[in-house]
C-alpha cells in the first residue's frame, strides 16, 4: 500500500516531503482499521494537509463483511496518531462521507497533497 | 505394535484423567485464592462455570461478537443478561490484579493460565457504590460495529467525589442496555449521573487493551461493563433510575417509556457516602 504514492500536479510541498508525510497517515490509517475491523479492504486513501504544513488529515473509505465505513486519521505532519472509524450501511454512503468530510477539511484550509491506491 | 498401542491409550487415560484432576484444583472454581465465586441464578454449579454465562443478542445488525478487534472481549462487553448482584467495595475492585501477560493482548493469545486467573474475578456479578466523577459519550467503536448512533458511555467511579480519575473505575453503559432501559432517558440525562452518588450493578470484565491510562485516567483495568441497574442517592434512599422518576440536578431524568420498576428498595446509602457533592471533570 505504501509503495503507491500519487502527488497532486500542484503542491506547495517537495515531493519527497509528501511522499514521506502520506505514506506514514495512510499506513497509520490501515493499521488501525485492520486493528478495529476484520476483513477490511481500505480504500484510496485522500491525505490533505493545513495551509502551513504542520497538520494532516487522512480519509478513506473502507469496506467490510457486515458494514462500510469512513476512516480519517489526523494528527501532525509524519506523526498522524488520531483516527475514527464509523460505519455506514452502504459503500456510497461511506464515500459520500469521506468526500463530505475532505470538502469540511478543504474550507478549513487544508489543501490535497496526494492520495495513496486502495488495497485490492 | 498393537500392544504399544493399547498400552499408549491407557497411559493417555491416566494422563488426562490427572490432567482434569489438576484443573479442577486450580481453575476457576478454586477457593485457594482470589474472590469467592458468588452462588447466583443460572450458574450450573461445581463442575461448571462460576458465574452465570453470558447473554447476547444482535443489535441494530451488530453481532455479539461486533465487527472486529478482540471479539472475545467484545462478546462479554454485549452482554444484556441481569445478574444477582454482590455488594462489594470499591476499594475491593480497585485491588483486584490480573496477570501483566495479557495486557494489550487479545484474548485468543492468552496464556491458558492467565486465562484462568482472570476467569476467577470476571464475569462476576458485583454491586458497588461511589460517585460517579464524570460521563462520557464515547466514539464508534468495534463492540457496537463503529455505529455513530450506538456508542458506549464512559463513567468514572470513584470512593470519593473529591477523588480523582485516577484513582477511579471505570462503568461503562452499553447502547444494548441503555435501549433495555428508557426509563435511563436520553444521553442528556444520562450525563447529568455526573457528580451523583450512585449505586451501579453489572457484570465484572477486565478490559486488557488500555494499560497505558493506568494512574492517569483509570484506577485499574477492571470494568463493571455493562452496568446493568443504577441507582442514585435521593435523600438517603436509592432510587433506581430506570423508574424515570430520579430529579438528575436540572430535571427529571427521564421521559420516554417507563418499564415499571420500583424506585427506593434494599438498603439505603451509607452514612459514609451520605452526601451529594456535584463535580464536574473535564474530558483528557
Amino acid at each position: 500500500m505504501t509503495d503507491s504514492w500519487h502527488a497532486e500536479a500542484q503542491t506547495a510541498l517537495d515531493p519527497a516531503t509528501a511522499a514521506e508525510i502520506g505514506h506514514q497517515a495512510a499506513a497509520y490509517l490501515a493499521s488501525a482499521v485492520h486493528d478495529e475491523v476484520n476483513e477490511a479492504h481500505v480504500g484510496q486513501v485522500r491525505i490533505l494537509v493545513s495551509q502551513d504544513g504542520s497538520r494532516i488529515y487522512a480519509a478513506a473509505a473502507v469496506r467490510g463483511p457486515l458494514r462500510m465505513y469512513l476512516a480519517t486519521a489526523w494528527g501532525p505532519a509524519g506523526h498522524v496518531s488520531h483516527k475514527e472509524i464509523a460505519s455506514y450501511p452502504t459503500l456510497p454512503e461511506a464515500e459520500a462521507a469521506r468526500d463530505a468530510a475532505l470538502g469540511h477539511q478543504m474550507k478549513q484550509g487544508f489543501s490535497s497533497i496526494g492520495w495513496v491506491d486502495g488495497e485490492p | 505394535m498393537a500392544s504399544r498401542k493399547r498400552f499408549t491409550g491407557a497411559g493417555m487415560a491416566v494422563a488426562m484423567v490427572v490432567l482434569l484432576a489438576t484443573l479442577a484444583g486450580c481453575g476457576p472454581g478454586s477457593t485457594a485464592s482470589g474472590p469467592t465465586p458468588t452462588a447466583t441464578a443460572g450458574a450450573t454449579g461445581s463442575a461448571g462455570p462460576p458465574y452465570p454465562t453470558p447473554r447476547e443478542e444482535t443489535y441494530q445488525g451488530c453481532p455479539p461478537q461486533g465487527d472486529g478487534g478482540d471479539t472475545a472481549l467484545n462478546v462479554l462487553k454485549n452482554r444484556i443478561d441481569t445478574g444477582n448482584w454482590q455488594p462489594v467495595s470499591l476499594q475491593d475492585l480497585l485491588s483486584l490484579t490480573w496477570p501483566s501477560g495479557v495486557e494489550k493482548t487479545r484474548r485468543s493469545n492468552w496464556s491458558q493460565a492467565d486465562a484462568q486467573t482472570v476467569a476467577q474475578s470476571e464475569g462476576r456479578p458485583v454491586v458497588a457504590e461511589g460517585y460517579l466523577l464524570m460521563l462520557r459519550h464515547e466514539g464508534p467503536e468495534s463492540p457496537n460495529c463503529h455505529d455513530r448512533s450506538s456508542r458506549d458511555y464512559h463513567a468514572w467511579l470513584a470512593a470519593s467525589a473529591s477523588d480523582d480519575r485516577s484513582s477511579a473505575m471505570i462503568v461503562e453503559l452499553t447502547p444494548r442496555v441503555v435501549a433495555n432501559n428508557p426509563g435511563w432517558g436520553s444521553e442528556q440525562s444520562i450525563l447529568r449521573l455526573a457528580g451523583h452518588h450512585v449505586r451501579v450493578s453489572g457484570w465484572l470484565l477486565l478490559d486488557q487493551e488500555h494499560p497505558e491510562q493506568l494512574h492517569k485516567t483509570r484506577g485499574t483495568l477492571w470494568e463493571i461493563h455493562p452496568v446493568m441497574k443504577i441507582e442514585v442517592d435521593q435523600g438517603g434512599s436509592w432510587a433506581n433510575l430506570a423508574s424515570g422518576t430520579v430529579a438528575l440536578g436540572n430535571g427529571v431524568a427521564r421521559t420516554t417509556g417507563s418499564q415499571g420498576q420500583s424506585t427506593g428498595n434494599s438498603g439505603s446509602p451509607s452514612s459514609r457516602h451520605h452526601r451529594t457533592r456535584h463535580r464536574r471533570h473535564r474530558s483528557s
